[in-house]
């Protein structure tokens, strides 16, 4: 065996080994997935039954009709689009706007408030609940999609990321449109902006995922169920003091978790290279 | 914070403008809404109230019933008679299981998928997928897959050989790990984006001239990749850690409000919502949450004071 | 990360200068439920010029879904056109209620009129949340209601609320399994619950009973009907229940029903004849028995409208049936769950709140929202025999019961009721014995209640 040989024969091993865990690893990461579809249109009886059954028996829409007879399905798939919708744009208007003021410019007092805006990272939610509350109502925004997304537009995380992303530009640019007279918020629009869509495509996405997956915020400032959001509103349809109507929540987050699937597809190359340079630098 | 009408005033040049005017709605929402809570917190930690009421100064006797709480822990009493020092034990042995999985995991999947091969774009969304779910409705499915009867048992019965159906949600051994699976079911994707990333900003250069060197695939990734990853991976670890040590839907959904069986699912999180919620104490609940800041604080601090620094 | 560090001091050490100054509690505290009753008084003013003294209340409930939030929707529209002075605002809290009217409670922003189940009743009763219903009602629309079910929400000669449905624990059992194993009537007595099931195990190869590890509310008719007095905690010395000898004798009883009944079974390599849900893949009593995993089950009548959605091949009357939970040494005791619908102590229209409350609870709301929704029972007297109420719910209504005990022990009966539950999971599972539980749940009471 000449040494090229060997050295291709240990390429396709490796493309083999490659293959194995790749395939391994998805099976056990999609698995859930595939159980909870098959389950989807199973009877609970069917689904509960033990060795697992794969093959729907007797077939059933029952579970995505149940859904589709809910009035308010629909709204709550608007209503939870609206949400993600502020808390998305807001986060990307806001966090990149700190962001680069953070990385960037230079005025007194900046590195203390940005350490202290990361400490609030580490503050358990039930303590700010109460107090949140209050503000929420005397803003008069209980029960109201703005009043909520009001609590998230400018994520920590976001701005955390935004400022990683302005830091690794490089000095040049900027100290060029410095000197062509071009002051600092000029420069944040038409240079810092247009530079950052990798960073803020990563923002958009994670943003998105969280505020359409959120759970207790909703739950505890929103009040009706024609304001309710996605998740909220399946537990509301099919959750019970006393016991929880399984197959329906399944086909339920199915269906909810569509649109975010379909984001990260379309999104997925932005996402990573609006890490790239954040991460990379650290 | 800065009233930025008298520092207009004073301000020497505009980029002290332009700053202050650029993070002024993420400060002042953060204080409205972050700062704000931190205070009412501390505030309430000295305080006993029962939300309907009066508030009552009752000065360090809430902080007084978590240490004496912790004490007693440390002697072997009972979880029930010292739920804070089992809810700490527990988050601290489940940070201790999650934050190391769930972060070689990623780096192990975003290496693999990171070749150039055919499907990796399959293989991507696959890992991301589970990130993509409501953490709720995730953990309310892995009650099921979970049963006695459920999948994962069936499942784990025909590769290992002369496996006995394991009760994870009912049982004190298991169930605390598999509150840990899901998590890192859940996270181990999201981390993974960040790893390949990163992984797509080391130069080829470095890569090359290892190859050149004679370096395998096996000796590249620990001597390069592994290296240059070193920032991310203090960045994941110290974001993994804030998650998991204030860790709550999974274990309030798979757990239940008391941390299940034996208390073997009960987290610091939940502690602090029962002392709020079901015994009406919110002061205490309070004076805990100061107390699991602190953790949280000093354990990434001192991380990054060891790894080096994520946040700079 | 220094920074960080560094920022968090600065945080502190403001907030300490601010508590110090004792600004904050200016801030937060007192201000807090002035301005806001003024800002109540405000947008009502504002509304007052707007419609003709109209006034709006808001009513707070968990839901069962959509059907039964359709009812009350319903239910409201209808009074509303009864009352056009009277607008009713429903709001939905479909997790963690009481936790949520507690925070509205701390922000001074609680509904008007809202749900409380029985076991959470004490401590809105003594806080003075709840506003006093007799004051407000006729005694002759009290007296419509079961008595035994306005028993927990009374204090110092008060009512503070009125029971809005109710569920009652009973015997549910599988028809078929009791055929292949030879029974023909249901069991009387708790030894013959125990007997049967294992006669069922025996001859059927399924568990002949099914009860949650731990459970201490469906421990406590055991104790009750065997003549043990009722439990109640309200000081530290209350905990002295647990040396009753009777409770002594049944805790152990119901203990070792799990022990006996299924660890050391499997010791022997024999069918398991008393089990708890998940031994059998079942996520609560209610899935193992409509899976048909368990012959007997002793739960509420949640249970039905569950069975019917769930398992609907799986029919009442031909394969399984009701009946009456069984009996002790001195006589048969159930347990009964109830939810009341309370009135904010702090609302500023209780007159039209009560009005509201009235209409639900009366005998058209039961008819419409409990009778024929068929989830729970209705709380008011003189639906026996209706006959849109379905006739499993009419069965268990027919049981005769020396006492019926309400979910409730006193004013921590939720921490409580979870702790003895878990005490009692311990030393069914072995991981203590039944005298170190009986200890522990002995300290808990003091615990619990010493502040």
């Amino acid at each position: 065996m000449t040494p090229k040989e060997k050295e291709r024969l240990i390429r396709r091993i490796w493309i083999v080994i490659t293959y194995v865990v790749l395939l391994t690893f998805a099976l056990v990461y999609l698995m859930p997935f595939i159980r909870s579809l098959v389950a989807s249109f199973m009877t609970w009886a069917q689904a509960s039954r033990y060795p697992p059954e794969w093959i729907p028996n007797p077939f059933t829409l029952e579970n995505y009709q149940k859904l589709f007879r809910l009035e308010l399905f629909p709204r709550w798939i608007r209503n939870t689009a609206l949400y993600a919708g502020l808390i998305v744009a807001g986060n990307v208007m806001f966090t990149s706007m700190a962001g680069y003021a953070f990385a960037r410019l230079k005025f007194p007092g900046r590195d203390v408030i940005f350490s202290a805006l990361l400490s609030l990272l580490m503050i358990p939610m039930f303590v700010t609940l109460v107090p949140n509350y209050i503000i929420i109502y005397k803003l008069g925004l209980i029960d109201n999609i703005f009043g909520l997304a009001l609590l998230g537009i400018t994520n920590v995380s976001s701005i955390f990321l935004m400022r990683q992303y302005f830091m690794s530009l490089s000095n040049e640019i900027f100290e060029a449109a410095r000197l062509d007279g071009c002051g600092p918020i000029k420069a944040f629009f038409y240079i810092a902006l247009p530079l950052a869509k990798p960073a803020l495509g990563a923002v958009a996405v994670y943003q998105f995922l969280g505020s359409w997956n959120a759970f207790i915020g909703p739950l505890i400032f929103l009040r009706s169920p024609e304001n309710f959001t996605l998740p909220v509103g399946l537990s509301f349809a099919f959750q019970r003091a006393m016991w929880t109507e399984y197959t329906p929540i399944i086909a339920g987050s199915l269906v909810a978790s569509a649109p975010t699937i379909i984001l990260f597809l379309v999104l997925n190359k932005y996402l990573i290279r609006g890490i790239v340079v954040t991460g990379g630098k650290g | 914070m800065f009233s930025s009408f008298s520092f207009y005033e004073k301000a020497r040049n505009k980029e002290i403008v332009a700053g202050l005017s650029l993070i002024s709605i993420a400060v002042i929402l953060n204080i409205v809404f972050g700062y704000f809570a931190m205070m009412f917190a501390l505030y309430l930690s000295f305080f006993k109230w029962d939300y309907i009421g009066e508030m009552q100064f009752v000065g360090l006797k809430n902080f007084e019933i978590v240490i004496r709480d912790l004490i007693r822990g440390l002697h072997g009493a009972p979880y029930l008679l010292s739920p804070f020092y089992t809810g700490l034990k527990n988050i601290l042995i489940y940070t201790a299981i999650v934050v190391p999985v769930q972060t070689f995991l990623a780096i192990v999947l975003a290496a693999f998928a990171n070749q150039k091969i055919k499907g990796q774009q399959f293989f991507k969304v696959s890992y991301f997928l589970p990130a993509t779910t409501s953490s709720v409705i995730v953990a309310l499915i892995f009650i099921w897959l979970f049963m006695k009867n459920g999948f994962i048992n069936f499942a784990l019965a025909h590769i290992i050989p002369g496996f006995q159906p394991i009760d994870w949600i009912n049982s004190r051994e298991y169930l605390l790990l598999a509150i840990a699976i899901v998590a890192i079911w859940g996270t181990s994707g999201h981390f993974m984006v960040s790893f390949l990333a990163a992984m797509q900003a080391i130069p080829k250069e470095i890569y090359e001239a290892a190859m050149l060197d004679g370096a395998g695939p096996i000796r590249r990734f620990f001597f390069i990749t592994i290296p240059m990853l070193r920032p991310m991976i203090v960045y994941v670890v110290v974001m993994g850690l804030i998650g998991a040590l204030q860790m709550f839907d999974l274990a309030w959904v798979m757990a239940g409000a008391n941390g299940g069986p034996g208390g073997a699912g009960y987290t610091v999180a939940l502690d602090i919502y029962n002392e709020a919620f079901t015994r009406i104490r919110p002061g205490v609940a309070a004076a805990k949450s100061w107390f699991l800041f602190a953790i949280i604080f000093t354990t990434t601090y001192l991380f990054q004071k060891k790894y080096g620094r994520a946040m700079r | 990360m220094k920074k960080v560090l560094v920022g968090g001091l600065l945080i502190f050490a403001l907030l300490f200068a601010v508590v110090a100054s004792g600004c904050i509690g200016g801030q937060t505290q007192t201000p807090t439920g002035e301005t806001k009753t003024e800002t109540q008084v405000k947008t009502e003013t504002k509304v007052e010029t707007q419609v003709q003294e109209k006034v709006f209340i808001r009513f707070a409930g968990w839901s069962a879904g959509e059907t039964e939030m359709k009812n009350y929707e319903r239910m409201i529209k209808e009074f509303e056109q009864k009352n056009p002075t009277i607008g009713v605002k429903y709001e939905v809290i479909t997790q963690m209620f009481h936790e949520n009217i507690l925070a509205s409670f701390g922000a001074g922003v609680a509904p008007d009129v809202f749900y409380v189940d029985s076991s959470w009743a004490p401590i809105f009763i003594d806080k003075g949340a709840l506003y006093p219903i007799s004051d407000l009602a006729d005694q002759s629309f009290i007296d419509k209601f079961y008595p035994f079910l306005l028993e927990p929400f009374k204090k110092n000669g008060k009512l503070y609320g009125l029971p809005k449905d109710w569920s009652m624990l009973a015997l549910f059992y599988n028809k078929k399994l009791f055929e292949q194993a030879g029974l023909t009537k249901p069991p009387e007595t708790w030894e013959e619950l125990e007997e049967y099931a294992k006669i069922i195990a025996d001859k059927t190869g399924k568990p002949g009973l099914a009860i949650y590890l731990g459970g201490f509310n469906r421990y406590v008719p055991v104790a009750v009907s065997n003549g043990a007095p009722k439990p109640w905690f309200e000081k530290p010395e209350d905990a002295s229940w647990f040396d009753n000898p009777v409770v002594k004798e049944t805790l152990a009883w119901y203990i070792n029903l799990y022990k006996k009944g299924k660890i050391e079974r499997e010791q022997q390599g024999l069918t398991p004849y008393v089990v708890a849900p998940g031994d059998v893949g079942a996520g609560w009593l209610g899935d193992a028995f409509g899976q048909q995993q368990v012959a007997m089950v002793i739960s509420g009548n949640w249970m039905i409208p569950f069975l019917a959605d769930q398992f609907p091949d799986f029919k009442y009357g031909e394969d399984w049936d009701i009946a009456p939970v069984p009996a002790g040494k001195s006589g048969r005791v159930t347990m009964a769950y109830t939810v009341i619908l309370g009135i904010n102590a702090k609302s500023e229209h209780p007159q039209e709140a009560w009005k509201f409350v009235e209409f639900l609870l009366g005998p058209e709301g039961q008819k419409e929202l409990v009778v024929k929704a068929g989830q729970t029972l209705p709380s008011m007297k003189g639906f026996e025999n209706d006959p849109d109420m379905w006739p499993q719910h009419r069965k268990t209504l027919s049981f005769k019961y020396d006492d019926m005990i309400v979910f409730l022990w006193g004013p921590k009966s939720g921490p409580l009721e979870g702790k003895f539950s878990d005490a009692m999971a311990a030393a069914m599972r072995g991981e203590m014995t039944i005298d170190e539980a009986i200890e522990v749940m002995k300290q808990v009471v003091q615990e619990e209640l010493s502040s």
